[in-house]
């Protein structure tokens, strides 16, 4: 059975409308009906009752999606867009060519990027989980967030390793997320920081066993005391900590403690989306980088620099332009 | 299927990135907000007048069918390319030529998003003012192919009264200039105001020059609650009466308001029924007459009356009220709401009578049916919710529809007041205007011999309209 079939009365819900139209970021640069967000719940359609065969546009259009979610805040019908997309996703078997890499680099590496897997570090009952990106793209997050526990005393435990967060995104059968419960249970933790909303989403599955934070929102609890960081900074929300997790307050109480923060023209349920989820914009890079570049010109206009909560975002607005991350912010101001 | 080489003259035609033939993406474009589907041959993406014209004269030696398609936000089959063909999707055509306050008009292209150009009017005062329920997502082009208007219609009309004049492409692929850029206009047959409602059967809108008028100072809604729908149905007919002059006069039953307030979380009042009246103008002009419709309201039965003129309030409950057909999805475990008998009108006195009577038709028929729309101009709005996988659902429906219409024309009604006739409604139209379709295959015939223009659609449809369904 099509894993779409249980989405069949959402689908049919669906009245194609079209107000999913007025601010999806891949419709905008890509204007085509199949971009949009009700473009994907009827494909998805097309693909369940079989009047669409799988093949090369099918697989693209599905995966053409960062799936940020903005759309959903514009569907009065309450249409789950995002979790269609991914459930369509679950039903291709063609992979794209990246997404391919992705999948295999993972399997035989234990993380996205094939790079040498580290070992997990002993510590507190407090667990990191820094994630692939703050491993081995962007090491000067982790380091920074390393640097801000050790200066609240938090002796923590690193699970290092992968979430599988992108094999959720592509559509296959998510393996790490049991890797990362056996690494939970044999440090005997009690507590698991993520820095990386996507991880943090993909790790849910968890949090009858742990309590899950996301890093600003385990900073605040330790009532962090910061003074005013040296800039302007510009906080995007990003589309899973926010749309999905819906973590808003913790970021900005952070970055209130740091001197204060401006707001993007749409922010929090509102706010744009960069582009940067990894499957998409491993695929999708030229659409991925213009979502990049506009995000970035407002900040230009704004004469701010952006600063994001999350690594996946900070990875790819950093391909265009000036970005911070908020635990380098947190980090450069401790008092 | 189209000849190698149609596609390749269209490739000349234009750039190779404006035509989409992958099957994902034309499966895409087969659908509107209609309850039909089927996938064009080919969709291009012209940027400009000569492009479209180039198109068309392909289109026209070849006798391939030509559908112009704006947001596609259509309710009744208007863009599904219902014979196949080319789609000519014209959302990138989407610049404001000219805005031109001193002389009252502006010029833009069908694919500018209605809700962009009056924000881009706004600073300067003016605005264009049929206001659609998808105001942020249509097109002025399929407004104009549509007639479209919406909850301001009571006070400034419907689109057509608009449209000064037009650039059409015809079905040989010349383009044709109708219309002026004035106000006032005698000189001949007004080809332009024909082209309004044609729905894309008659050429290929390209330029529009619409009407603009100076944007109201203020604006005030009251809300009004009922124990009973027919009263509410009465008190919109005494606001009438009273020679107030609304700019908005809604109506909604108990089904709408309860799948609104799940669905958006708007708040509205828990009634069996609300009027949603707003005025505009001066601020001491709208703060009489909106005390003035409370009055009446009252007077009609209304057990409560609200007013705001905060505008933040005002947008909220707008968006409250935009959003009932598509919350209307909402409502029931196994039902939907499918884009059936979505638009009729009445006179604005029968209203009571064409609600009170619809819910009866809806028990009859088994069926359940949630009543709105914009009753101050006696355009009202039925959904009809079904399981559209239920055997004999669809049948059903139909048969609700045809009694639901039978009523409408009874009481001296239109089948559509704002939406368009496209396919779902046609059947009803023909009924409604019998002694008029002669003339209007005639008017076809004559402008577009080869029926290449959206053919199969209005007074060409032939049959059931359960047919070409999107759903399964």
């Amino acid at each position: 059975m099509k894993h779409l079939e249980k989405m069949k009365h959402e689908l049919m819900c669906c009245t194609g409308c079209g107000y999913c139209k007025q601010n999806c970021p891949t419709l905008d640069i890509g204007g085509t009906e199949a971009d949009s967000g009700r473009g994907k719940v009827f494909l998805s359609y097309g693909l369940l009752t079989g009047e669409l065969q799988e093949e090369q546009s099918l697989v693209e259009a599905l995966q053409r999606c960062p799936l940020c979610g903005r759309c959903e805040q514009d569907c009065p019908s309450k249409i789950p867009i995002s979790d269609i997309v991914r459930t369509a996703r679950r039903d291709l078997t063609t992979r794209l060519p990246p997404h391919e890499d992705i999948l295999e680099r993972i399997q035989k590496h234990g993380n996205v990027y094939g790079e040498e897997q580290r070992s997990d570090t002993a510590g507190g009952t407090v667990a990191f989980f820094p994630g692939c990106i703050a491993t081995h793209r962007a090491p000067e997050l982790r380091e920074a967030a390393l640097a801000v526990f050790d200066h609240l005393g938090v002796d923590v435990t690193i699970i290092e390793g992968c979430c599988g967060s992108p094999m959720d995104v592509i559509g296959v059968d998510n393996d790490r997320v049991p890797e990362v419960r056996r690494q939970v249970t044999e440090h005997d933790v009690d507590t698991l920081v993520v820095s990386c909303p996507s991880g943090l989403l993909t790790l849910q599955p968890l949090a009858g066993d742990i309590e899950l934070l996301h890093l600003s929102e385990f900073l605040l609890r330790q009532d962090v005391e910061l003074q005013p960081y040296d800039g302007t900074l510009l906080y995007h929300d990003p589309s899973v900590l926010g749309r999905k997790l819906e973590i808003y307050g913790a970021p900005r109480e952070l970055l209130t403690r740091a001197g204060g923060f401006l707001e993007f023209d749409e922010h929090h349920e509102l706010s744009g989306c960069c582009g940067g989820d990894l499957a998409f914009s491993a695929a999708f890079q030229g659409m991925a980088d213009e979502m990049a570049r506009r995000l970035l010109a407002e900040a230009a206009e704004q004469h701010a620099t952006v600063v994001t909560a999350s690594p996946q975002c900070y990875l790819h607005l950093r391909r265009q332009g000036d970005v911070v991350d908020l635990v380098q912010v947190v980090a450069a101001s401790l008092r | 299927m189209l000849s190698s080489q149609v596609m390749e003259q269209l490739r000349q035609a234009v750039g190779s990135d404006q035509i989409i033939t992958s099957p994902a993406a034309l499966y895409a474009y087969g659908f509107d907000a209609s309850i039909h589907h089927r996938t064009p041959d080919v969709v291009v993406q012209p940027h400009g007048t000569e492009e479209v014209s180039d198109i068309v004269k392909i289109a026209y030696e070849h006798e391939i069918p030509v559908v112009a398609r704006g947001s596609g936000t259509g309710l009744s089959g208007q863009a599904v390319p219902i014979e196949g063909g080319i789609v000519l999707d014209l959302s990138a055509m989407n610049r404001v030529l000219e805005v031109n306050v001193e002389d009252l008009y502006c010029i833009v292209e069908p694919g500018v998003i209605y809700g962009k150009l009056n924000q881009q009017l706004a600073p300067q005062k003016f605005f264009f003012p049929p206001s659609p329920g998808s105001s942020d997502v249509c097109t002025i082009g399929g407004m104009v192919a549509c007639n479209a208007s919406g909850m301001r219609a009571i006070k400034y009309g419907a689109t057509r009264d608009y449209v000064l004049g037009l650039e059409v492409v015809l079905p040989d692929g010349s383009v044709a200039h109708m219309g002026t850029r004035t106000i006032k206009n005698s000189s001949g047959y007004q080809l332009e105001k024909l082209l309004v409602g044609s729905e894309g059967t008659l050429g290929v809108i390209t330029r529009v020059t619409l009407r603009l008028l100076p944007l109201p100072k203020s604006r005030a809604i009251a809300i009004a609650s009922f124990d009973d729908i027919e009263q509410a149905g009465q008190g919109i007919s005494n606001i009438v009466a009273s020679g107030l002059q609304p700019s908005g006069l809604e109506i909604m039953d108990s089904v709408c308001i309860r799948a609104v307030n799940q669905s958006t979380g708007v708040g509205l009042p828990d009634a069996d029924a609300i009027i949603l009246a707003e005025v505009d103008g001066d601020e001491a002009v709208i703060k009489e007459d909106v005390e003035a419709i409370a009055d009446i309201c009252r007077q009609s039965g209304a057990t409560r009356v609200e007013f705001t003129h905060q505008k933040e309030e005002m947008t909220s409950l707008w968006q409250g009220r935009k959003s009932v057909l598509p919350s209307l999805s909402r409502y029931g475990e196994d039902s939907v709401s499918v884009s059936l008998a979505d638009d009729m009108s009445v006179p604005i006195s029968r209203i009571p009578i064409a609600i009170k009577r619809f819910q009866e038709i809806a028990g009859e028929h088994g069926i359940l049916v949630g009543t709105y729309g914009h009753a101050g101009d006696g355009n009202l709005h039925t959904k009809v919710l079904i399981n559209p996988l239920e055997e004999g659902s669809w049948n059903r429906a139909e048969a609700a529809v045809d009694a639901i219409y039978s009523t409408v024309l009874e009481l001296q009604g239109t089948v559509s007041g704002e939406h368009g006739i496209g396919i779902s409604k046609a059947p009803w139209m023909q009924r409604e205007r019998q002694d008029s379709l002669q003339l209007m295959h005639a008017i076809k015939k004559a402008v577009d011999p080869k029926n290449i223009m959206n053919p199969g659609k209005i007074m060409q449809w032939q049959g059931s309209i359960i047919t070409h369904l999107r759903y399964p």
